[in-house]
């Protein structure tokens, strides 16, 4: 297992404040925190060395991409199917997202983002013929999903631990 | 949209915490420029988030947890949603077609954290029947490929417009 890297109540805070807005000045971000520009700065460093912190990500409209459709595949496997061949198929093709194995339901999982109905269904379509892939099951994210990720406690491990 | 409005998005979705001055020398323009491009995405609610990425295995989590929700019938799916939304750790909620009703997903730490989640989610109002799957994905709040698939088709969508001077 991964070595879990200790945050502190501050650093917390610091996250929360780059879930709102990665783009957030430091110096924003001391003033917000009662510390100092270095002192965020070096904790912001702490955090992308330890591997923490590995990027930023941007949400847009997914009109403008002119992607309609966003769904979610479970996938159930065959006993002999080889996963990490399935799992470097997903890599290589970039309209599935976030392929990964499940416990539980499904064996795999991945996002399908399409332009329209025939494309979502030539995507899936690509997937079920692929060897070792016994059964397909397609949820479309209808409206507009609810995003908050600012919802997330980091510390909640720690607090049990120590409760 | 313009040519150089999908060329910037391009840029973010690869890294959204790229300074407009390395935005501007790639996509070949100034930072002014950009930082202007920028604020009018922004304004006009194209851009809605810019959220850092983070590897939630050093955090203590282990994955994410996928529940597939049924509702009862003739129930109000709103009210379950804003609860859902409630619950500690759930990041995104959203409607579904097919099978089930509504999707809800939520970093996970331990066995503990499972049982406890799905306690809380079956308290929500409307809930007839949840299950639960669990995917090793660590990355929060999406995978690194989601930006890829975007940065690529943003490039496309530039490419197939005409710069406007």
């Amino acid at each position: 297992m991964t070595p879990i890297v200790k945050i502190d109540e501050i650093d917390g805070q610091i996250l929360h404040i780059l879930i709102q807005d990665a783009r957030t000045s430091l110096k924003d971000i001391g003033k917000k925190c009662g510390i100092s520009t270095v002192t965020v700065l070096n904790r912001i460093k702490r955090l992308k060395e330890t591997g923490v912190i590995t990027g930023a990500a941007l949400f847009a409209e997914l009109d403008v991409f002119h992607f309609q459709i966003v769904a979610s595949i479970g996938m159930e496997i065959e006993a002999s199917a080889n996963v990490q061949e399935i799992l470097e198929f997903f890599e290589k093709n970039t309209y599935l997202v976030e392929p990964s194995t499940c416990i539980g339901k499904y064996d795999l999982q991945a996002v399908i983002y399409a332009e329209d109905i025939a494309s979502l269904n030539n995507r899936i379509e690509m997937v079920r013929r692929l060897r070792g892939i016994k059964r397909v099951m397609v949820s479309v994210w209808s409206g507009i999903p609810y995003l908050s990720f600012d919802n997330i406690n980091f510390t909640s491990r720690e607090d049990r631990k120590r409760g | 949209m313009d040519k150089l409005d999908y060329l910037v998005l391009s840029e973010l979705q690869k890294d959204a915490a790229l300074s407009f001055v390395d935005i501007a020398k790639k996509v070949g323009s100034t930072p002014c420029t950009v930082k202007r491009r920028y604020a009018k995405l922004r304004q006009e609610g194209i851009i809605f988030g810019c959220i850092v990425a983070l590897n939630l295995s050093k955090l203590g989590f282990c994955g994410k947890a996928t529940l597939s929700i049924t509702l009862t019938p003739n129930s109000n799916k709103s009210v379950t949603i804003e609860y859902l939304r409630t619950i500690k750790n759930v990041i995104i909620v959203t409607e579904i077609i097919g099978a089930y009703d509504l999707m809800a997903i939520a970093p996970i730490t331990d066995l503990k954290s499972i049982q406890i989640l799905l306690e809380e989610v079956r308290k929500a109002p409307n809930i007839h029947r949840v299950e639960f799957s669990c995917a090793d994905n660590v990355d929060f709040p999406v995978s690194p490929n989601f930006g890829t698939l975007l940065s690529q088709k943003s490039k496309t969508l530039a490419n197939a417009k005409k710069s406007r001077g």
